[in-house]
């Protein structure tokens, strides 16, 4: 992946985004990791460097003390400049809705955290993997 | 609405008496009747006594106007010597016995007219016997002695005694005669009152049976309101309950999911860091090793030095404490997942169908014929009903009991599981038995508890197989009870109805 992408990680829970960040970064993916532990300040930066040059990826989780993952996906979706930014929903629910839901407001990939440390590791590193050979559009 | 006011309202006092009143009225009825009879039969017998009366006066008479014809046929001979006169009195003398007998007849029972009558026959002999003995003298020529007997006045006198005696009886008849047609008239009186009376109750009768049955209908009809009013109670209640049920469940469906989710978040972090202090132990104790050597012979550091005796406890002691922590955690994760799964079903909305059971537990036994083998077991399907309900909870139940009873067989004899069914009214009864383990008495209850297990725990297991299949069969509108002696086996008794209460209805887990 392109080393201009900038990863966010949208995650209140600060033990599963340290998990995670040192997956990806087991993984051999470099692109630096922004991490915000609530909703509005993350959409914040996200409506700040949606105009910028910067191409981002959202890690999302649907969990959040302020706001649903579900309401950020939707501003993303219905946000002009954010709108082509890959968002991966990373989460502990499995709900068949709430992924059907995620998917019809246009997530990209949906992932459920494993409590087997093993597969949530491999998880991860899939999605390095992944992250490897996804294309970022630029933004505009 | 309390029941208990509503029902005694009900209670119709005067209602319970109809059927008496009725028999009453009825009683009353027939004794008017007999009345009347008897009374028709007393004036009956007035009018044949009246009849009898006239008879007697008319016989008198007869008897009387024939002994004067006899008279005046003796006096015109003795008068004349015309045969023609004495031929009137011979006519008479043979019909005149047959005028006695027939008077004689009628007086019978009248003691006043028997009298009488023993008074008058002497006369009457007398005065044929005087008849008889003038014209005898007449005849032999002796006309004077005739005539003096005629003078002696006897015959006179016999015919006056027997005037005053026939209108004596006469009289006695005339009074007994006026006597009879007052007692008659009364009679009429009576029975015409009494006809009267019967009317008058009968239509009084008819009258109070209308108001009986008026109030009847009175109190049917409120009956039938309150009733009414009841059920619609009654039925606003149950639909209350049902909502509020409804909703509690939902508010434990909802609870359940949120609070096992919210339970794994932490556990990815134990599970996670744990992990990670396991990789750090391994890299720590690597270092310690190559550092020891290094120390110990000088030369650099080596990865694959080996521990020394000391170090190599403590990092057992570390892989033991983690271990645990990680069996823990894992542990942990199937309950919450068990819990999910539960929560899950009861939110799935059934679908009932028509299911074959047949067919439906024979595949499942042709699955489980490996698993069978395995345990030297034998699955026999008996006949089952079909019936219609969800098929993907029959299938869970039933494929959850089939497995536990393949998992809880003795070692010491041949595994023989039989699943038998019947109906019974509008439920169907399916009763999964085997010759297994059983059940301790104690444990009855608790095998159907989530995350409960009996006897000897030498399974792998989380103890909520029942638990998910009392709370698929509840939702069936089911229930399930188990029957078992410990040592011989367990029979599972599955009741659901045969049709769904409601269709298409949502119920609570």
């Amino acid at each position: 992946m392109n080393n201009a992408v900038t990863i966010v990680m949208i995650e209140d829970d600060e033990g599963h985004a340290r998990l995670i960040e040192k997956n990806i970064v087991r993984a051999g993916v470099t692109n630096p990791i922004v991490h915000f532990s609530n909703g509005s300040t993350a959409l914040h930066y996200l409506e700040q460097n949606g105009q910028s040059a910067r191409s981002l990826l959202v890690l999302l989780d649907l969990n959040l003390p302020d706001m649903t993952g579900i309401d950020i996906l939707q501003k993303l979706k219905n946000d002009e400049g954010l709108r082509r930014a890959p968002v991966i929903v990373l989460t502990t629910t499995d709900d068949k809705r709430e992924i059907e839901r995620c998917y019809e407001l246009g997530c990209n990939v949906y992932i459920t955290k494993p409590v087997e440390y093993e597969h949530f590791a491999n998880a991860i590193r899939q999605l390095g993997l992944f992250f490897s050979v996804i294309q970022v559009p630029e933004s505009a | 609405m309390q029941l208990a006011p509503l029902v005694s309202r009900l209670k119709p006092a005067r209602l319970r008496e109809a059927p008496l009143f009725l028999g009453g009225a009825f009683a009353v009825l027939i004794i008017v009747v007999l009345a009347s009879t008897a009374l028709l039969g007393l004036s009956q017998r007035l009018l044949n006594e009246i009849d009898a009366g006239v008879r007697i006066q008319q016989k008198a008479n007869d008897v009387l106007v024939l002994l004067r014809r006899m008279e005046s046929g003796q006096r015109g001979y003795l008068l004349t010597g015309d045969e023609d006169f004495v031929s009137a009195y011979r006519e008479s003398v043979p019909i005149i016995p047959q005028a006695l007998a027939d008077l004689n007849n009628e007086i019978k029972n009248n003691p006043e007219q028997e009298r009488l009558w023993r008074e008058l026959e002497p006369v009457v002999r007398k005065k044929l016997d005087e008849m008889a003995q003038t014209i005898r003298l007449f005849e032999s020529g002796d006309r004077d002695a005739a005539l003096n007997l005629v003078r002696s006045e006897a015959g006179l006198r016999y015919m006056e005694d027997i005037r005053r005696l026939t209108q004596d009886m006469k009289d006695i008849q005339a009074r007994q005669l006026g006597e009879h047609y007052r007692d008659a008239r009364r009679q009429e009186w009576l029975l015409i009152g009494v006809n009267l009376a019967a009317i008058s109750l009968i239509i009084i009768i008819g009258f109070i049976a209308i108001l009986i049955v008026r109030r009847a209908n009175t109190a049917m009809t409120k009956a039938q309101t309150v009733l009414r009013d009841v059920n619609a109670e009654l039925e606003a209640n149950v639909a209350a309950r049902t909502a509020e049920l409804k909703q509690a469940n939902e508010e434990i469906q909802k609870f359940a999911y949120i609070v096992s989710h919210d339970l794994r978040s932490p556990l990815v972090n134990i599970m996670g860091f744990t992990s990670e202090l396991e990789t750090l132990k391994g890299e720590l104790f690597e270092r310690m090793a190559a550092l020891q050597q290094s120390h110990s012979n000088g030369s650099a550091p080596a990865l694959d030095a080996p521990l020394n005796e000391k170090d190599q406890v403590l990092a057992d002691d570390f892989d033991e404490a983690l271990s645990f922590i990680k069996a823990s955690i894992t542990k942990m994760d199937r309950l919450i997942n068990a819990v999910l799964v539960i929560s899950r079903e009861g939110n799935r909305t059934l679908r009932p169908e028509e299911v074959d059971m047949n067919g439906l537990l024979t595949n499942m036994s042709d699955a489980m014929a490996h698993q069978a083998q395995e345990a030297d077991a034998r699955i026999d399907i008996g006949p089952l009903p079909s019936l219609t309900s969800d098929r993907l909870a029959l299938e869970q139940i039933f494929s959850n009991l089939l497995d536990n009873a393949l998992k809880y067989l003795r070692p010491d004899a041949a595994g023989h599981i039989r699943v038998n069914g019947r109906t019974e009214g509008n439920k169907v009864v399916i009763e999964v038995e085997d010759n297994g383990r059983g059940i301790d008495p104690k444990d009855r209850e608790r095998v159907f508890e989530l995350f409960r297990r009996a006897g000897p725990q030498d399974k792998p297991g989380e103890g909520m197989g029942l638990a998910h299949v009392r709370a698929l069969v509840r939702r069936l509108d089911g229930v399930i009870t188990v029957k078992s002696t410990p040592g011989e086996g367990s029979t599972f008794v599955v009741t659901l109805p045969r049709a769904p209460l409601s269709s298409s209805k949502r119920m609570p887990a």
